[in-house]
């Protein structure tokens, strides 16, 4: 499946910047954990209650590689006026893949909450960089590279 | 035209273009307020976020005639669910009309005027019940507003009661048709300073004394479905369709076809492009001066086929694909805990795979539409769940602007997610095209629907659980493995989508330490497409199985199991399972309440007698299932003799939906599912055989009839007269539940564990 390959680059930055947090990885945990409910509320309002438009969209939204491409690498799913319906898909697109990689970011997060209570805090670190990465790549939260948050 | 021709009440020629009657009115003047929510940053939900939101102005959906008449546009499809009757409820209710005085007229497809129209999700009350009441508050305002006008009193000395406004103070009274042209020309009032009745006010919201108001036409053939709109000079037209997804036309015998009297001509349909959407399939079609010649025509034809890509596709072999998809690893889609861990520290482990085949959706009525073009305007009649789709689709094919094309929404014959596809509305208008506009009904056949249908999914699921001493499970796996509805929309998608997981797997709520589900891979080779409920069916199937299943483990009752396995009381926002659909609600609005699922298990259990003795051969099962924002818990009785037949004497279902608005009609959504779903445990299955499907028909479809529907069904509401609190939805969750209730229940009674749908013979062998 294609992702958003700016998004990407940005997630990579994230990856390099974590090692030199100073808070615990249970706090980075918690400061996570709240952005990712936030990215997955996000997720859920650009996805809808229909089932016909909530297929369209998440399945579009995984295909789209950049805003720029949306008309032309998706056909425009016919729920409303095309423009709209685009700007759907693109916002469902930063929604992690429709959502995609919110679920994802879910579960490297419990991940990171078994790796903390382990007391692993290098794998612990390493589950919430991938956190970040992926709620970065979902366009929905501002994470701040410089505190990790 | 003939005496059937405009006998749907269709809002499009009746209230704007010919008018209602003598003497209607809108009940004001001039374009309708934007009330779309603003296009914001902050997130929208419900039917904030759906395509063109909602409506609640009062001057599209509220008509009211000088002689009274008030005439309630539904811009819903009713398909047996009873919308039409409902919405008219809500809005007669605010409006204090008199239900005797109600009529109703169908919004023809045009988001832009009516809000979003796409009925589907089991939300047309959850989403619109109070845009409707503002409707109605908002008319009943003008109208008393007209009536202190007239009388030169303050507006708040008169109040409408039952269809007239009075003033108690000097006894006058005037009726809606006397003050309706004075109402019109008033402004509409403004939505926030509407005074919305106290639900103690009701006169029809949450009670049971509405019948279906389409009931009387139904019943005396008057009811005007897909099939029967009629045109003078009109042709019948059939398909012949590739009997493999994506084949393609090689050659026919047109020769043949047309020397079948009646034949009129044959046009070729191209082959879509993948993904299809909602395309036609392609084919030949055969148009003639009637049904019959046509379908024999179409026989002449002899089509021969190129089977493309799918022509493979074979039941038996999927399933073992799908199967050893499970037994491996998949994408994590959610996780909590350790499952690793808890699985190694488990005093033991327990497995079991479930498997549920394709379905049709067969509604009695099978899909036909009519559609006529002239001075370059199409017209349709369509028994559409979305016409505004079928509108845009159809006008980009055709090739004129959505603005030329007019989708009037017939009475549907049910629906179940069919007809959300409007490819068969697009045949009928390539073909009226192809006949230079002449109107064209297309019919598809009973064995048309079955071969050609958006099925939907096929599906495995696996499920591990690590056991305590106890065993209760320290931690469960479930990995669930089908083609995704996205494969008609993006090509070759693998895993399910967010929202066909967020059905039952990623916001399941059991209190459980660790937790992991995966998504392994599937592709799809048919048209995969919504049925009622979605994806919940195999989800609730599996998961409900497998509860089941660990309680005679463990040696528990069933029920005493399943409540300690959902655990204590809580109200948990979805997304801290990592649910990211939740039905599209915002979550802190809409949680997920761990004792409204208890309390209906409860009920359900109740009502059937849980634990009481059961002689041989008997059993009772249970299950439940959180969907579509609302709780269902299904108890069933089972009786199984000695020659492996199943009877199913009662069941038991108790839903809490919330408010309640036209309970009559949730009781009847709760045994259709019933009904449904004892088809689904029973008989029904799509299977394939070289790309091509080997049902065509009831006979081999089989949906349940008299003698294998349940006895008895209880429907057990759980009342909530708090109407500021939201909605939940009714056409889909009542679904899920009813077949793992049926399949535990034989457990009971046989020690016969079902994994496989439907049981078919299973039970006699």
């Amino acid at each position: 499946m294609k992702r958003l390959t700016l998004m990407a680059v940005a997630g990579a930055g994230l990856l390099c910047a974590g090692p030199i947090l100073a808070s615990t990885c249970a706090e980075r945990i918690e400061e996570v954990d709240a952005r990712l409910q936030e990215a997955a509320e996000r997720s859920i309002a650009t996805s809808t209650a229909g089932q016909g438009v909530a297929a369209a969209r998440e399945a579009q939204a995984g295909e789209l590689v950049d805003d720029e491409e949306v008309a032309e690498e998706v056909p425009t799913v016919p729920y409303q006026d095309e423009d709209d319906e685009a700007e759907a898909v693109r916002r469902a697109a930063e929604a992690g893949d429709g959502g995609e990689e919110i679920m994802e970011a879910f579960a490297f997060l419990d991940e990171a909450r078994v790796h903390e209570e382990a007391g692993d805090d290098a794998a612990c670190e390493a589950a919430v960089a991938e956190v970040v990465r992926l709620i970065e790549n979902s366009g929905l939260a501002e994470v701040d590279v410089e505190n990790g948050r | 035209m003939t005496m059937r021709e405009f006998t749907l009440k269709n809002v499009s020629r009746r209230a704007v273009v010919t008018g209602m009657g003598t003497g209607a009115f809108l009940i004001a003047v001039g374009l309708p307020r934007p009330l779309r929510a603003e296009e914001e940053e902050e997130p929208a939900f419900g039917a904030d976020g759906m395509p063109n939101g909602w409506r609640d102005s009062p001057q599209l959906f509220v008509a009211i005639d000088e002689d009274g008449t008030v005439t309630v546009t539904t811009h819903r499809s009713e398909m047996g669910q009873g919308v039409r009757t409902s919405i008219a409820m809500v809005i007669a209710d605010e409006l204090e009309a008199d239900w005797d005085r109600v009529r109703i007229a169908q919004a023809p497809g045009d988001e832009e005027r009516y809000g979003n129209q796409d009925t589907d999700g089991s939300r047309s009350l959850r989403h619109f019940f109070m845009p409707m009441r503002r409707a109605g508050a908002a008319a009943r305002t003008m109208l008393e507003q007209a009536a202190a006008e007239e009388w030169d009193v303050a507006v708040d000395e008169v109040r409408a009661q039952k269809h007239v406004v009075v003033h108690e103070a000097s006894g006058r009274a005037l009726g809606f048709g006397e003050l309706a042209r004075r109402a019109a020309e008033r402004e509409v009032p403004e939505r926030e300073g509407l005074r919305l009745k106290q639900p103690a006010e009701f006169r029809y919201i949450g009670t049971d004394t509405i019948g279906l108001i389409d009931n009387r036409d139904i019943t005396t053939g008057r009811a005007i479905y897909g099939i029967d709109p009629h045109f003078e000079g009109m042709y019948y037209a059939v398909v012949a369709r590739p009997p493999v997804f994506g084949g393609r036309v090689t050659r026919y015998d047109e020769e043949a076809a047309l020397a079948v009297l009646g034949v009129e001509r044959i046009v070729e349909i191209d082959a879509p492009d993948m993904p299809t959407e909602f395309a036609p399939l392609g084919g030949v079609a055969v148009i003639a001066t009637n049904t019959w010649a046509a379908m024999r025509g179409r026989e002449a034809l002899n089509v021969e086929w190129e089977d493309g890509e799918h022509g493979e596709y074979d039941s038996e072999s999927y399933r073992e694909q799908l199967q050893a998809a499970a037994r491996e690893p998949g994408e994590i889609v959610r996780q909590q805990g350790d499952l690793d861990a808890a699985m190694e520290g488990a005093e033991r482990t327990f497995e079991s795979e479930y498997y549920i085949p394709h379905l049709a959706h067969a509604p009695m009525e099978p899909p036909a539409a009519v559609a006529r073009i002239e001075n370059g305007r199409c017209e349709v009649w369509a028994p559409s769940q979305a016409p505004q789709v079928t509108r845009l689709r159809l006008a980009e094919r055709l090739g004129v602007e959505p603005e030329d094309v007019t989708v009037h929404v017939t009475l549907l014959g049910g629906g179940f997610g069919r007809k959300s596809k409007p490819d068969f509305v697009i045949e009928a208008g390539v073909l009226s095209q192809a006949m230079d506009g002449a109107p064209v009904k297309v019919t598809w056949t009973r064995d048309d629907d079955i071969r050609h249908g958006y099925y939907h999914t096929v599906s495995f699921q696996r499920l591990e659980a690590g056991l305590d001493a106890s065993g209760l499970p320290r931690g469960i796996l479930h990995r669930t493995v089908a083609p995704t509805i996205g494969s008609i929309f993006v090509p070759d998608p693998m895993q399910q989508l967010p929202f066909e997981l967020g059905m039952g797997v990623t916001n399941s709520p059991f209190h459980l330490s660790a937790y992991r589900a995966e998504n392994p891979k599937a592709p799809a080779h048919v048209r995969i497409g919504w049925y009622r409920s979605v994806s919940n069916i195999p989800h609730a199937f599996a998961i409900q199985s497998f509860v089941d299943e660990l309680a005679h483990e463990a040696g528990r009752d069933p029920k005493d199991y399943l409540l300690e396995l959902i655990g204590p009381d809580r109200r948990m926002n979805p997304t801290e399972l990592g649910d990211v659909w939740n039905y599209g609600e915002d979550p802190e609005r809409y949680p997920i309440d761990t004792a409204r699922l208890k309390r209906v298990i409860e009920v359900a259990a109740e009502g059937i007698g849980w634990g009481r003795e059961m002689p041989p051969g008997r059993g009772l099962g249970i299950a439940s299932h959180y969907s579509f924002v609302s709780y269902v818990a299904v108890a069933a009785e089972v009786h199984v003799d000695d020659a492996g037949e199943l009877t199913i004497p009662r069941v038991d279902i108790a839903i809490d939906c919330g408010p309640q608005v036209n309970p009559e009609r949730i009781r009847s959504q709760m045994e259709g599912s019933v009904i449904m779903g004892v088809g689904q445990a029973m008989t029904a299955q799509i299977t394939f055989e070289n790309g091509r499907a080997i049902q065509s028909n009831f006979h081999d479809y089989v949906i349940p009839r008299m003698n294998t529907s349940p006895r008895e069904i209880n429907v057990h509401l759980i009342p909530s007269n708090d109407y500021d609190q939201p909605l939940g939805g009714v056409g889909e969750p009542g679904l899920p539940p009813v077949v793992p209730a049926i399949t535990n229940a034989i457990f009971a009674a046989t020690g016969k564990r079902i994994r496989i749908l439907p049981i078919g013979d299973q039970l006699r062998a």
